[in-house]
């Protein structure tokens, strides 16, 4: 079990050939790479000894399943973990500076999901050669804290960045005022001629539309610290975006028009509370819906924020205040409580 | 205004293997941004342009602009990076006029923020023209609604305007060297084929 979770890290930490690196920087970042999944072997088997004892029932045994999903999300968590929390302060000023400044960021080739490591090698190619070594030695200490309690996590932003950004789009194409950035052909192509929605955007032009909402918000005066914990939230791979080809399709909406569990949070037991606010954008002829806070637990994850299942609800939450705005009772805040049954066995499922 | 919902799940457990589960975590294909199997140069210059990179086009136009830069079939390597900016800016989209807005007006940010690089203001005039000409379309000069022809002199005129006014940097590239040939028929400023209109001829949007 422990070798599965070892090969999943593994893939997280890959440098694909596509991913255009310095030989001396995929070097270096290689054997940076190497050495974390060394010293993350004795820790992933002491997670899954962990969880088969928290796992266990009145019996003393656990099922493997549960052990294994458990140990997962623990796994899924750290990951997101890293890739919402700021460096030092050098480290933090270097990385807007890379992601401010070069496209290339975003080009993490035709991996969608395990992107993890590369998106963060391919803003070191970016930063200027002198600022490399420095950050590799940052990006050195993030990875020493992985499996340490760590400090509370940057909060998401106010609004999902992608959603403030679309708000934007749907001003432009609606006549309104321009942002101060044009968009790149990349991104007008999709957004604006082919009207396309945020979900349908491959990674890579996702990761481009939410750089260029944080040169936005710099233009607009916005803190960097700020638009920079925008982006990493933008640009997260949650759990419901990389296990999404494991799991089966999401049901329709049952008889009673209450959307469907997620079958992600049927696997892996999340359970919790979304607050979604639909209202209308300042034309008055768009309803939009956005997820503006969440409470979620997930079995396997104690004492810290579930930030990579944060976001299991959010789909099915904001269609749902959509598909139900007939009601005409906007705007509104919907609060949702996505709660699994007991099962029906008494046994642990 | 608060509403409580409460879902009950009913789909607890799914008894897939654990290590399939996670074997099976292939990555999609992405459709490649842009298509492959061009010319590496081709390739490099659409690409950034596709992504808005501006600091490594004017790095490539600098490097295939020296004297001598041809490949061992003889092909200019200038004329391939341009035909990768080509399909960018003659792009034949669905919808291109948002498209073809944002091209100006990003080019026309590159320029001002680049205000001493005569490839910043060749690109901005060429978009310029690729506007009018998506008005124009590539059918027959004679097919072209009388609208769609008075948005592509528009263009035509602002894309010679702006480059006279910027005369003393760009024509230091022999990009901004237009030639609009608007009785043409057969080509498009990238060499590719003419098969439909982009959106000339008598269904094209007025204005622009």
């Amino acid at each position: 079990m422990a070798n599965e979770l070892q090969h999943l890290l593994t893939r997280s930490f890959a440098l694909p050939q596509d991913v255009k690196l310095d030989p001396e920087l995929r070097s270096a970042a290689d054997a940076l790479a190497a050495a974390h999944l060394e010293r993350m072997k004795p820790q992933l088997l002491s997670w899954v000894q962990e969880e088969r004892s928290v796992q266990a029932g009145a019996d003393g045994k656990a099922r493997s399943t549960d052990v294994f999903y458990a140990a997962t999300a623990r796994l899924l968590n750290e990951l997101a973990y890293w890739h919402i929390e700021p460096g030092d302060a050098e480290y933090e000023a270097a990385t807007l500076d890379a992601i401010r400044q070069s496209p290339s960021v975003c080009l993490t080739g035709q991996e969608a999901l395990f992107v993890d490591y590369s998106s963060r090698i391919l803003r070191l190619q970016a930063m200027p050669a002198a600022r490399r070594q420095a950050a590799l030695a940052s990006e050195a200490r993030l990875l020493e804290r992985w499996g340490k309690p760590r400090q509370a996590a940057l909060p998401w932003p106010k609004l999902p960045p992608q959603d403030a950004a679309m708000g934007a789009v749907v001003q432009l194409l609606d006549g309104g005022e321009r942002p101060p950035l044009a968009l790149p052909p990349a991104l007008s192509s999709r957004l604006l001629s082919a009207r396309a929605a945020y979900r349908e955007l491959p990674r890579e032009t996702r990761c481009a539309f939410q750089r260029w909402w944080l040169q936005v918000g710099l233009a607009k005066g916005q803190p960097a610290g700020d638009v920079l914990n925008a982006f990493r939230y933008g640009t997260l791979v949650s759990a419901a975006e990389r296990l999404a080809p494991t799991l089966p399709p999401t049901p329709a909406a049952s008889a009673n028009g209450l959307p469907p569990y997620p079958p992600l949070a049927a696997r892996y037991d999340v359970t919790g509370v979304t607050m979604v606010w639909r209202r209308f954008d300042a034309s008055g002829k768009h309803l939009l819906a956005s997820v503006i806070e969440r409470q979620v637990d997930v079995r396997g994850i104690r004492g810290m924020r579930p930030i990579a299942f944060e976001d299991t609800f959010d789909a099915l939450a904001t269609d749902h205040a959509i598909q139900t705005a007939g009601s005409g009772r906007t705007p509104l805040a919907l609060r949702m409580v996505w709660r699994l049954p007991p099962p029906a066995d008494g046994k642990k499922p | 205004m608060t509403e409580t919902v409460t879902r009950t799940g009913r789909a607890r457990r799914l008894l897939l293997p654990a290590a399939l589960a996670l074997a099976s975590l292939a990555s999609p294909a992405l459709a490649a941004d842009p298509a492959p199997g061009k010319p590496p140069i081709t390739a490099a210059s659409e690409s950034a342009l596709w992504w808005g990179d501006f600091a490594a086009l004017e790095q490539q136009n600098a490097m295939y602009r020296q004297a001598g830069r041809f490949n061992p079939d003889g092909m200019s390597q200038l004329s391939q990076f341009r035909n990768g900016l080509a399909r960018n800016v003659n792009a034949r989209i669905k919808n291109p006029e948002p498209y073809m807005k944002e091209l100006d007006a990003m080019t026309l940010q590159w320029a001002q923020a680049n205000p001493r690089s005569p490839f910043a203001h060749a690109l901005h005039a060429r978009s310029l023209l690729a506007h009018g000409e998506s008005y124009r379309g590539t059918g027959f000069a004679k097919d072209v609604a009388e609208d769609s022809w008075q948005v592509y002199h528009r263009y035509l005129n602002q894309a010679a305007a702006y480059l006279k006014d910027n005369a003393d940097v760009a024509l230091a590239d022999s990009y901004a060297t237009l030639r609009p040939d608007p009785d043409r028929h057969g080509t498009g400023m990238d060499g590719r084929a003419a098969g439909s209109h982009r959106r000339g001829g008598p269904a094209a949007q007025p204005g622009g």
